[in-house]
């Protein structure tokens, strides 16, 4: 069945059209909708949370070690005033540098591993079984893996176009503060270079905005990289507000549950046993709300790629 | 009659003395208030050395053409034949003085973007006669085997008797380094510290405090008044040190004259950037100079000094002076910032410092607090720092404590940092190294320095606070302030005030702190509880160790299976104590000083054990370190 599903038609690529992939056929344009697939939505929640304990794991050990044994647990780091914590930093500095570098390891393999579940998702949105059916866990997971090199090949363009277009943001700041300095004063002249920094960003968040049509396209239309680069952009030229709407409330509105549960974190204090308990409830919410609204933009730019 | 109303001014003076002594009595017991009255500080100090100055700044060259007289009494009980002149300025005039030698990590190590000095022109001893004699021939700039230049020797011609005053005329041309260690320009931005010869303090036993400008020592000299006029570019706006006393705008210059007397420095600044925001704060005139885009930031500095100048005028003594000047400099001026001289305090950070973040608070509560350990209580900084920068440094975390409360350092996102904590991790990093009171060219390096000096001096005296209350040390450090006011005291008066209001033993711990590298690690070594072989009691025993040099009292605070908690208490002496007990529940754990009393504590890991293994568990931890990553992948990740 997988064998099948990985057999993948690129003769009409440039077409723009929906493409089978293997038992599966392309679902419905309308009816690619984040709210039809909480399973796929926690999945990938899951995904992310199994390797955000993996990358805490080392740190936490490392507090476990000193304040395993503490009655109180390890509700001193968080008094208030911070005595206990920046001694614990004082006296485990080595061992917070060996831990941030398990951390880093662990994110940088998080980051590559998370193409799969989100492929995964965006299979599972984009297309059904031949009965029309959701397609399941194996299907959604082989067609990912078929889209793989595509989608590898996104991420490492995009890499390279984020950080081209962040560095312009950077320089255009940098010259402009410099050459603005002697008339406008420091201060001043930092604020223009903030602004127009700022201003410089916004290509970087349509490159974002480009780069998830492209993945779009790829999983769509079952496109390679180059082709899906060209439907991505042709698909953001052709609806730029639009699509810069749909992209901005989402990660605004990503934004939000992050601050309402900061402010109830804050009055949760360190405290343990139910505060506690309650607290990673609420984390976790914000965490699938924040994948919940992701997958929304992705089922978006699905219906854009197919459109185009 | 006469003797009826002799004997009626007997009662009304018995009655008012013991109406006063009642009162004092109130005001120790309560907080925060010290024992001594506003009638009891001495209104001025003992007028050693006056100067009479004119300053014009070239504000293309950033040069400064001083001329003027000094007129320096000899308040020691010997004649001098010889006075001792400190050339700040030369410290930055090339790479052979003993600042820029000793580059030892901290404030002035980078390379000197532009190099300064002073050259006096003339000096001269004013003669009775109206005639002057020539010093200058006879002034020693350099010592054998030392190309420094910062600290000169002047023969003079005749004896100067106990209490005799002399007068020198003399002209001075300074060239400012680019801003460093306090002192320069950058553009037009000027700052002017340490700009004029100034005659060094003489001992009441007829020895001269002088020593070079070193890289890690600040300043010591005697009281007296400034009269200084400032002549500077018409479209700058100045900063000084005292009060306006004349100003007036002619043939394109600003001319402000600025007296200030019971003062042992004057500094200035000087730029045609500054904005200016004022307001009066217990009944001071306050100043806020700050660049153009820094108003939240000025308004920042200016709240502070609404807390501030009265919290620490009514800990340690009315703030004396009419005037108090803030100047905020520009980042990238910032060499200047955090700086004190007499009645102008120099702030810091960028215009877009976060609210969370204190930084700028921080700079201007220490600062302001140099008013009194510094300016007031007048302490030799070269020869002990700490007396200067660890007790304010202290003061500092005191203020902010009480203002900001626990989150007096930063205080962004729910995470709550206070200074004092980062005193004593700080203090803590360096406190078996080298002693905190000795002079400040023999730490090692800048970063021993700042740990000992500030914060270790600081942590110390906050475990005192934490641990003796804080109205007594709010007496000690009130007391020591209020009787040395415009006094040169040193360590052995600082301590004996401690003695006085705290006892020998604590004084002797403070001593030992401080001389002696003292330190302190109470740790749980063992818990036990098991049920008794007779009963349905446990038996229960916590061994507690006290390592190190310092004694301390501390609590120990027993958490028993039910979640019931009880407090004992050690008073420290001993290198152990065993804490055994039975109880109808069991034992589960016991954490020595749960308070956080003794911030200077060693290691604070070892201050707990339980009965059962915890299986190493942090789950806060895990919990909020998972939430942090999970948002952080969604970030970065696909």
């Amino acid at each position: 069945m997988i064998e099948g599903i990985l057999t993948i038609d690129h003769a009409d690529e440039a077409a723009g059209v929906p493409r089978a992939l293997g038992y599966l056929v392309p679902r419905q344009n309308a009816k690619i909708r984040a709210r039809l697939h909480p399973t796929a939505i926690a999945g990938v929640w899951a995904w992310q949370t199994a390797f955000a304990l993996l990358a805490a794991y080392p740190s936490a050990a490392l507090v476990g070690a000193a304040y395993g044994n503490d009655p109180r647990g390890d509700a001193p780091l968080g008094a208030s005033g911070a005595l206990a914590l920046l001694d614990f930093l004082r006296t485990n500095v080595h061992g917070v540098g060996a831990a941030a570098a398990g951390t880093a390891l662990v994110t940088i393999a998080a980051v590559l591993a998370g193409l799969l579940p989100l492929a995964a998702l965006m299979t599972t949105m984009a297309h059904a079984t031949h009965g029309g059916h959701r397609i399941g866990a194996s299907r959604a997971i082989g067609g990912a893996v078929g889209s793989g090199r595509a989608l590898a090949g996104l991420l490492v363009s995009v890499g390279g176009a984020e950080a081209l277009a962040v560095g312009a943001a950077v320089v255009l700041g940098g010259v402009a503060e410099s050459s603005a300095h002697a008339w406008l004063g420091e201060a001043h002249a930092q604020m223009l270079a903030v602004a127009i920094g700022a201003v410089a960003l916004v290509p970087a968040c349509a490159i974002g905005v480009v780069h998830d049509l492209a993945r779009a396209a790829v999983v769509r239309l079952q496109l390679g990289t180059l082709a899906a680069w060209i439907a991505g952009y042709r698909s953001f030229r052709a609806a730029p507000i639009d699509l810069a709407w749909s992209w901005g409330w989402r990660a605004l509105a990503s934004l939000a549950p992050v601050g309402v549960v900061a402010l109830l974190a804050d009055r949760l204090s360190w405290r343990g046993g139910w505060a506690l308990l309650a607290l990673a409830l609420l984390h976790q919410a914000v965490v699938l709300i924040r994948v919940a609204l992701r997958s929304s933009w992705l089922a978006k730019a699905l219906r854009t790629v197919d459109l185009s | 009659m006469m003797a009826k109303v002799r004997m009626r001014r007997w009662i009304l003076a018995i009655g008012a003395a013991c109406f006063g002594i009642t009162n004092a009595r109130a005001d120790r017991e309560r907080p925060g208030h010290v024992d001594a009255t506003a009638d009891d500080l001495r209104q001025h100090a003992i007028d050693v050395v006056d100067y009479t100055l004119t300053a014009s700044l070239d504000a293309a060259t950033h040069a400064v053409h001083g001329s003027g007289t000094i007129r320096w009494r000899n308040t020691s009980a010997r004649p001098v034949r010889e006075l001792w002149l400190h050339l700040y300025l030369n410290a930055f005039k090339d790479e052979r003085s003993d600042f820029l030698r000793e580059r030892v990590g901290g404030r002035g190590s980078a390379a000197p973007e532009g190099y300064g000095q002073i050259d006096v022109r003339s000096l001269a001893l004013r003669a009775p006669d109206g005639g002057s004699d020539d010093l200058l021939p006879t002034m020693e700039v350099k010592r054998a085997g030392s190309d420094d230049e910062t600290d000169a020797r002047v023969a003079l011609p005749r004896d100067v008797r106990p209490d005799e005053s002399i007068t020198l005329e003399m002209t001075f041309d300074d060239k400012l380094p680019i801003v460093v260690e306090r002192t320069g320009y950058r553009g037009s931005f000027h700052m002017v510290g340490q700009w004029f010869p100034k005659v060094a303090r003489l001992e009441p036993d007829g020895t001269w405090a002088h020593f070079p400008f070193h890289h890690l020592s600040e300043f010591y000299a005697d009281f007296g008044t400034y009269d200084v006029t400032l002549d500077v570019p018409e479209a700058f706006t100045i900063g000084a040190t005292g009060p306006v006393v004349e100003t007036h705008v002619a043939q394109g210059r600003r001319v402000e004259r600025h007296v200030q007397g019971d003062v042992h420095d004057f500094a200035w600044t000087a730029w045609d950037q500054w904005q200016t925001r004022r307001d009066a704060v217990d009944g001071v005139a306050v100043t806020v100079l700050y660049p153009p885009g820094f108003g939240a930031v000025a308004e920042r500095d200016l709240d502070a000094v609404r807390f501030a100048l009265p919290d620490d005028s009514a800990r340690y003594g009315r703030y004396p002076y009419a005037t108090l000047t803030v100047v905020h400099p520009p980042q990238e001026a910032a060499e200047a910032g955090g700086m004190e001289y007499p009645t102008l305090i120099t702030g810091d950070g960028p215009w877009l410092t976060p609210r969370g973040v204190l930084e700028p608070e921080i700079v201007v509560v220490h600062e302001l607090g140099h008013q009194w350990f510094y300016g007031l209580v007048a302490t030799n900084e070269a020869s002990w720092p700490f007396l200067d920068e660890g007790v304010n440094q202290f003061a500092e975390g005191d203020t902010m404590a009480r203002w900001r409360g626990a989150g007096s350092a930063i205080d962004l996102l729910g995470v709550r940092v206070s200074d004092s904590a980062v005193q004593a991790v700080g203090g803590n990093l360096a406190a078996r190294d080298e002693p905190v009171a000795k002079a400040a060219d023999t730490f090692s390096t800048g970063a021993n320095y700042g740990r000992l000096v500030y914060a270790r001096t600081a942590s110390v005296l906050e475990t005192l606070r934490r641990v003796y209350g804080d109205d007594a040390i709010a007496r000690a450090l009130g007391r020591y302030a209020r009787r040395f006011r415009f006094e040169h005291p040193g360590p052995d008066q600082f301590i004996a005030v401690f003695d006085e209001v705290l006892g020998p033993g604590v004084a002797a711990t403070l001593r030992a702190a401080l001389f002696d590298k003292g330190w302190i690690d109470f740790a749980v070594e063992r818990v036990r509880s098991e049920r008794a072989t007779h009963g349905s009691e446990y038996e229960s025993s916590v061994l507690v160790r006290r390592r190190g040099t310092l004694v301390f009292p501390v609590d120990l605070e027993l958490v028993f299976a039910d979640g019931r908690r009880r407090r004992e208490s050690w008073d420290g002496t001993g290198d152990w104590k065993l804490f055994e007990s039975m109880d109808p529940v069991a034992l589960a754990g016991a954490v020595v000083d749960p308070d956080e009393r003794i911030v200077i504590d060693a290691s604070i890991e070892n201050n707990h054990a339980s009965t059962a293994d915890g299986g190493g568990r942090a789950r806060r931890t895990l919990e909020r370190l998972t939430y942090l990553f999970e948002l952080a992948l969604q970030t970065v990740s696909p």
